[in-house]
């Protein structure tokens, strides 16, 4: 099979929980490898809060599709370039930060997917179908259905038009950022704020009529995480390399200083 | 004062432990405050069974300079060029792995420690001492004091050599490296294996004996380390960049998966 499978997608699709891990210190393919042992899901490449450049987070997409885990890019802005750049070469999603209208939602759709959904670019065959010749029309119907648009909501705003936003044709996901949410809620860091339940809420039930998913990052407590998955939500930012690596190389100073 | 001062050496020559960090796959000058972040002493960057070339593992350890972490360097073999090179761009030590006999531990002193103590060339200025225009004798003098050189053991002519080669003055420090030692000795992954804590006996006794310090990797389990801590290692290769994130990252999807679901 040349043509890769999104195995997120189709987790999604069955009903499962799709788990991602977030990459912004790792610059070596074997990432990919080590995210999949741990039963990750997707990779969320950090475009916009890393060092990582164009060059480097192609590579880590690359190693995703070749590891069975599905490579994401979060972009660093909403321009087109942006997303096509990684769409041309490996990432199988885009995440857009901070979409707070109907207008920004169609601009990423009109950047991730071909004619006639949206107006990604045509640039040749991708690694995503092997580089398989497909022909033009073949593959941009593959690839659009394969490419996923996730739109991440972080502001009052968004939360307002969410419903707006879910209709957009093309849009697969709502990713909720809690952590800049609760910021502009002004409820900063206060994830059990009936606010940012709210805002959930808002979320899970205009995914649903919509047929798309609700996603979550930016927490991590336990019991809130379990409540969300019950609200609704599918799709899940665990943590990320940084978060990991900090978290278990201090657990071990913690112990090996009681030796001294 | 320009002179960075060997943190890790300070700990040692007190008698406390030296933590270190191994950076082996998630690299950058950023991990170097990361691991400062999580009390970490020294990293300890893997160019023996890491990908990591020159260029990267001397970025990290200049960037260690600044952060007050010191950055020791293991090499991947024993020509003079692993070491020197390293040695004239950041790092503040070396760690020179699969040293079995006496002779290739004195080359390893050649190496890494100017005359008269070895015969390191001096190529100028060094980051470590920020880059002042010392006199050579000078620099001499100051970089054979705060560069540690690190003998690792890991096999049975490794431990039996560990006298002769603790008494080379040069030599700071004999490293057991677990894995490899347990392995030759045919005890596989058994770091508790009577033998094995005999030969990381041997070697602790050794480096007391010569006034050097005792370091150990490998092991992970907490109570084998309070062991061998107890019994004199102070220098401790306490996990690598990878495994601390497989931890936490393992931790975590086991916890979401068991939310159903699947």
């Amino acid at each position: 099979m040349t043509i890769l499978k999104n195995h997120t997608k189709e987790k999604l699709a069955a009903g499962g929980l799709a788990l991602g891990i977030g990459l912004r210190q790792a610059r070596t393919v074997d990432i990919a490898t080590i995210a999949k042992t741990c039963d990750y899901d997707w990779l969320f490449v950090d475009m916009e809060h890393s060092s990582l450049d164009v060059d480097m987070a192609s590579q880590l997409c690359m190693a995703g599709l070749q590891a069975g885990v599905t490579p994401f890019v979060r972009v660093p802005g909403p321009q087109h370039f942006h997303a096509s750049r990684l769409l041309d070469t490996g990432a199988m999603g885009i995440i857009v930060p901070h979409v707070e209208s109907v207008a920004e939602a169609k601009l990423a759709v009109d950047n991730c997917k071909y004619p006639p959904v949206g107006h990604r670019s045509y640039g040749g065959t991708v690694p995503q179908v092997s580089f398989t010749g497909l022909g033009n029309v073949k593959h941009q119907e593959v690839v659009n259905d394969q490419t996923m648009v996730v739109v991440m909501v972080e502001s009052p705003k968004a939360v307002d038009d969410i419903d707006a936003i879910a209709a957009v044709e093309g849009v697969d996901v709502l990713l909720i950022g809690t952590n800049d949410l609760s910021n502009e809620m002004g409820v900063p860091g206060d994830y059990t704020n009936p606010k940012i339940e709210h805002a959930y809420d808002a979320v899970c039930a205009a995914a649903k009529k919509h047929g798309i998913t609700a996603a979550m990052g930016g927490i991590y407590d336990e019991d809130l995480v379990a409540k969300y998955v019950a609200k609704g939500i599918r799709m899940i930012l665990g943590g990320s390399d940084l978060s990991f690596l900090m978290k278990a190389a201090t657990e071990r100073t913690k112990f090996l200083r009681t030796l001294e | 004062m320009t002179i960075t001062p060997n943190h890790a050496k300070e700990r040692l020559k007190q008698g406390k432990t030296s933590l270190g960090f191994q950076i082996r796959r998630l690299y950058g000058p950023d991990i170097v405050r990361m691991a400062k972040a999580c009390d970490y002493d020294h990293l300890f960057i893997d160019m023996e069974h890491g990908a990591i070339d020159l260029e990267t593992a001397s970025q990290m350890c200049v960037s260690a300079l600044d952060a007050g972490i010191t950055p020791l360097v293991r090499v991947p073999g024993h020509e003079h060029f692993h070491a020197a090179r390293i040695l004239d761009n950041g790092a503040m030590g070396v760690i020179i792995p699969h040293v079995s006999t006496v002779e290739e531990a004195k080359r390893a002193v050649s190496q890494c420690k100017f005359p008269p103590v070895g015969h390191r060339s001096f190529g100028g200025p060094l980051p470590q001492l920020g880059f002042e225009s010392l006199p050579v004798s000078e620099i001499g003098t100051v970089s054979n004091e705060n560069t540690l050189l690190i003998i690792m053991l890991e096999t049975p002519e490794g431990i039996a050599n560990a006298e002769a080669i603790a008494a080379l003055d040069g030599v700071d420090m004999l490293h057991v490296g677990c894995n490899d030692l347990a392995a030759e000795m045919g005890l596989h992954g058994q770091f508790g294996h009577p033998d094995v804590e005999a030969a990381i006996g041997t070697a602790i006794a050794a480096a007391h004996k010569h006034g050097k310090f005792a370091g150990l990797g490998g092991v992970a389990d907490e109570d084998l380390t309070r062991k061998y801590v107890e019994m004199g290692m102070r220098f401790l290769s306490a996990g690598a960049d990878f495994t601390f994130m497989m931890a936490g990252a393992k931790a975590r999807s086991k916890f979401l998966r068991g939310l159903g679901h699947n």
